[in-house]
């Protein structure tokens, strides 16, 4: 049956007109029979043809109900829609190119955001199985671990990782890397990539082929691998080698050691971790290579190491977790740090557990940017949301101009259906065409997006992130594009059709009644403009006051002259008691470069997120609070325009051979000194057991500074004296003072380097770059919330002067009539604004109320302004009600103008 | 102008049936159909060319009926419908349903108190 339906539906479709001529033919029978049947009962030939015809109906009716009997009708008047939206489409083509250019911005925003929400949070590795895979950590990492933490996700020493690796049977196989920057150039300038560290079986655990060669296995990870093997990213590979094949073989140089090319990784593999990628991976234990002396191998306090296993078949990871717990405490013994005998005992009674990693894990990325891309995506939605209204707005006013038309229609027999159809028809054409060029825009816009994420300095790992379009993406743009397409196209096709006919012929469509419910959705699509985009705008203001704060805040330096250069000299082999007085040339050399003020040296530059932290001991007592330390050279506080409030700065003379001193910051000697004279006092070191404690004596007390970052209050911090340093690394960085920093400064200050040491390398950064960087996240969401914000205001003031230029038209009778009666400009002007007015109010006070529900959600990310912040509430309000008056009062004016002569000749 | 699909007071359905019966006792043009219909009922059921039509129209896909264009005494050209033997089919299983169905209304439409 159904197949015979399907065949006469097609057949139907095909021979439609010699069909049509046979219904002809049969109702005209049918009308001839009737006639005669009639006229049979005693009628006359002319009243029986009356009475047919009006037993029959219209015989086009009729046709049109035999015609919907097949499938194929509704395919032909799905065709006839389409044909007749895009003939209405096309006659207003300025309309037709605005709605179709905003949905595909609208679109294409919140899918480019969404790209990137879906790559930082649900995209699946693309490794083999990645629902297998489970990272092994501490269950409580703040216990137990002391000592040096190095790369973004440093969970696990070589001794707990060798270990762990030996004993464990929880999972097939286990794995562990570390990221660390890594130095491509020999001497002068460096070039950094990002570099990992991984174990030997780490492509083989994942199931990731080689794109090229060959990619690590277990023999090259062999401990005291002399020619260590490397392999390429991908985009590494393309970038630095043109994607040349015949790099296979060939060595490359990290930090000036050679490594053997083996393969390069596929394309989408770039590592583990959540919008990070690698350049080169070599083994783990080519590491002590690189960093001999200070390698993180042989130091079972260095904290560098992440872990992640791929679960035995039918296992989980509660049973991967619980097999964990108990072979925790073996492992634990057999790999305690040295140090303090407490931090040892909750080293050892801590537990390792598993947690699930099939979307990859997170150094910081995740952490940081999730909940920001969701609450910019929110503000993407709402802008849409708005530009929808706008839209629905502006194909209701041409649905006022096409009443008339469509009254005609109606009264001509065209059913109410088949009306809505045809005007809905419109607006999924708009949808679909928006739609499609919001795919063609996604994704250079989310590559837009992950530059404005790009930091540029020692945070020299930059965020990458896999954008490939995967079906949540799709179906996010798809299901976007449907439901905008609902919101502005249901009231235009819905409302105009509601109307009787009969009142809108009548001619008197300019001042019925019957244009009441779009008018009502005109005026209720305006005040939620309105209160969106002032929910936008406050969103916006406070994100901008976030940034402004915490660029404004006083952070203890005056930077805007400083530059970072660090010196890297490992490749010069310089023994560790030369280091101190290399030290000293070089920043004597650099202190004497023409136009530089002041150099000198710093173990950790504040902002990096570097730290050195402990807790001092004060009269025998350790103190609770946790200090930050640092270790700089004589200038260093003058080079960074810290004020020295008491004592003295360090001077060449702090050395090995003399006395240790330190110099404290107000929050030390507040906190932790407890407000004794700081000058002169004294404070210990924690020791290792057995161990003397080496004692201090503060000479200096110097302003607060940020050491963390620009968000954390002023800590404790004691500074020693650079040449008081007994392990001297074979890096230093140097801060710099110069009158004109720059490329010029950049390339004196390399030549300066080169000439006290020939292989050192130098990386060369504006201070100011640093502080931006760690500011990228605030900057995006300032950034973005304002542009939404803007264009959201824009918006609505848009769509407020159309609704009151509309109404000037719409009552151009009536104004003409009460001017005619009497009425005064000023009369005619508090007529047209009293309707804005209330709109703006309205919208006004339902975008506060929603404004004060949503903020509190973001509050976290807000630093020194309140989410409920009076001051931008009601400044928000304020420009509001300005810019509602500017953009309602223009038309209004132009009613007062209104001649009555004119205005009642009308029609 | 009529939109409801069926004549006034015509279950869903039976106008298909109805038309099904018509035919069964002899093939017959459209309007021959109609008057059929309102003379067996008495004038109960009159059926327009707008509901008659389309049913014809679907029960002719549907195979169960089937047109022929005659020469009528008239001397005037007219589709004949007439019933399939799929059409006879389809008929006997309604009438066979719809007698169940009526059967069951009518017991349920006369139920005395606590029967129902």
């Amino acid at each position: 049956m159904r197949l015979g339906r399907m065949v006469a539906g097609l057949r139907g479709l095909v021979k439609r007109t010699s069909d049509e001529q046979d219904l002809d033919e049969e109702l005209r029978g049918f009308l001839a029979a009737a006639v005669e049947e009639k006229m049979r009962a005693g009628m006359s030939r002319d009243a029986a043809t009356r009475a047919a015809r009006i037993e029959l109906g219209s015989p086009a009716a009729v046709r049109d109900r035999v015609r919907d009997v097949g499938w194929e009708s509704a395919v032909e008047r799905l065709w006839q829609d389409v044909r007749y939206a895009l003939r209405s489409l096309r006659k207003a083509p300025g309309l037709t190119a605005v709605t179709i250019v905003t949905l595909a911005l609208g679109i294409g925003a919140n899918t480019a955001i969404f790209r990137l929400a879906d790559a930082v949070r649900f995209r699946p590795l693309p490794v083999n199985r990645p629902e297998q895979l489970a990272e092994v950590r501490m269950a409580d990492p703040t216990r137990g671990r002391m000592g040096t933490f190095a790369g973004r996700r440093p969970l696990f020493t070589y001794a707990l990782w060798n270990e762990f690796r030996r004993r464990q049977q929880a999972f097939s196989g286990v794995v562990a890397w570390s990221a660390f920057p890594v130095n491509l150039s020999a001497r002068g300038e460096a070039h950094f990539a990002q570099g990992l560290w991984v174990s030997g079986d780490f492509f083989d655990v994942l199931g990731v082929a080689p794109r090229l060669g060959r990619l690590l296995n277990g023999t090259d990870d062999q401990p005291g691998c002399g020619a260590p093997a490397a392999v390429f990213g991908y985009a590494f590979w393309q970038r630095q080698y043109g994607g040349d094949a015949a790099v296979i073989g060939k060595s490359v140089m990290l930090d000036g050691h050679p490594f053997d090319i083996v393969g390069v990784a596929p394309r989408r593999f770039v590592g583990l971790e959540v919008g990070r990628t690698f350049d080169v991976a070599a083994p783990i234990c080519a590491e002590p290579i690189l960093n001999r002396e200070h390698s993180a191998v042989a130091d079972r306090s260095w904290w560098w190491l992440t872990v992640i296993g791929r679960l035995a078949a039918g296992s989980s990871v509660e049973r991967a977790s619980s097999h964990l717990a108990a072979m925790s405490a073996g492992l634990f013994e057999a790999t305690v740090p040295p140090g303090p005998a407490d931090v040892a005992q909750a080293y050892m009674t801590s537990a390792l557990k598993a947690y699930p990693a099939s979307t990859g894990v997170s150094g910081t990325v995740r952490e940081e940017y999730e909940t920001p891309l969701w609450v910019l995506l929110a503000a993407a939605a709402v802008v849409l949301i708005i530009a929808c209204a706008n839209i629905a707005t502006l194909l209701l006013v041409r649905a006022t101009v096409r009443e008339r038309e469509l009254a005609v229609r109606l009264a001509l027999g065209a059913g109410r259906g088949r009306l809505v159809r045809q005007l809905l028809a419109e607006s999924v054409l708009l949808a679909a065409a928006g739609g499609a060029g919001a795919a063609l825009l996604s994704q250079s816009l989310s590559t837009g997006l992950v530059g404005l994420l790009q930091t540029n300095g020692f945070q020299f790992f930059s965020v990458a992130f896999d954008l490939d379009p995967n079906w949540r993406v799709l179906a996010f743009g798809t299901g976007l594009a449907l439901v905008t397409c609902l919101l502005f196209g249901l009231a235009p096709a819905v409302l105009p059709t509601r109307s009787s006919p009969a009142g809108l012929l009548r001619g008197a469509g300019r001042t019925s009644t019957d244009a009441r419910p779009r008018a009502a959705a005109r005026s209720g699509l305006v005040v939620v403009q309105i209160a969106l985009s002032l929910l936008l705008v406050v969103t916006a203001l406070l994100f901008v006051r976030t940034l402004r704060n915490l660029t404004t805040a006083d952070i203890g330096f005056d930077v805007d002259n400083v530059t970072i250069a660090v010196v890297d000299y490992q490749r010069a082999k310089v023994p560790a008691e030369n280091r101190l007085e290399l030290q000293a040339r070089l920043l004597d050399e650099l202190g004497r470069l023409p136009g530089v003020q002041s150099a000198a040296s710093v173990r950790m530059v504040p902002l990096t997120g570097e730290s050195w932290t402990g807790h001092v001991v004060i009269d025998g007592v350790q103190h609770a609070k946790q200090s930050f330390f640092n270790r700089v050279s004589p200038g260093f506080f003058e080079t960074m325009g810290t004020a020295l409030l008491a004592g003295r700065d360090f001077t060449p003379a702090d050395s090995l051979s003399s006395r240790r001193v330190a110099i404290v910051n107000a929050s030390f000697a507040r906190d932790v000194l407890g407000g004794r004279s700081p000058i002169g006092s004294t404070f210990q070191m924690p020791a290792s057991p057995g161990a003397m404690p080496p004692t201090y004596e503060v000479v200096g007390l110097v302003a607060d500074t940020k050491h963390m970052g620009l968000r954390e209050p002023f800590e404790p911090i004691a500074f020693f004296p650079a040449f008081q340093e007994r392990r001297p690394l074979e890096y230093v960085n140097v801060v710099v003072k110069a009158a004109t920093p720059g490329i010029g400064l950049t390339r004196l200050v390399g030549d300066a380097v080169a000439r006290v040491e020939r292989d050192a390398v130098v990386f060369v950064q504006p201070f100011q770059a640093q502080i931006a960087d760690s500011l990228v996240r605030e900057r995006l969401l300032a950034l973005l919330s304002g542009v939404f914000g803007i264009v959201a205001a824009l918006l609505a003031t848009l769509g407020l002067y159309g609704i009151v230029t509309y109404t000037v038209t719409e009552r151009t009778r009536e104004i003409g009539i009460r001017t005619a009666l009497g009425a005064e400009r000023s009369d005619v002007l508090a007529l047209m604004l009293r309707h804005s007015t209330r709109l703006t109010a309205l919208g006004i006070v339902l975008g506060l109320g929603a404004a004060a529900i949503s903020t509190r959600y973001f509050a976290t990310m807000l630093v020194g302004v309140s989410p409920l912040d009076p001051p931008t509430f009601a400044g928000a309000s304020a420009t509001f009600v300005a810019v509602a008056a500017l953009a309602s009062y223009i038309p209004a004016r132009a009613a007062t103008k209104v001649d009555p002569l004119v205005a009642l000749r009308y029609e | 102008m009529a939109t409801d699909d069926k004549p006034s007071g015509l279950v869903q359905g039976t106008l298909y049936m109805l038309i099904l019966k018509t035919l069964s006792l002899e093939p017959m043009h459209g309007y021959g159909i109609g008057v059929r219909l309102e003379q067996i009922s008495k004038g109960v059921f009159q059926v327009n060319a707008g509901s008659l039509f389309p049913a014809l129209r679907r029960l002719e896909r549907d195979g169960l009926i089937s047109g022929e264009w005659l020469v009528t005494e008239n001397n005037r050209r007219a589709k004949c419908y007439s019933l399939t033997a799929q059409g006879r089919a389809k008929l006997r299983r309604e009438a066979r349903d719809w007698e169940v169905q009526t059967t069951a209304i009518a017991r349920i439409m006369q139920a005395a108190r606590g029967e129902v």
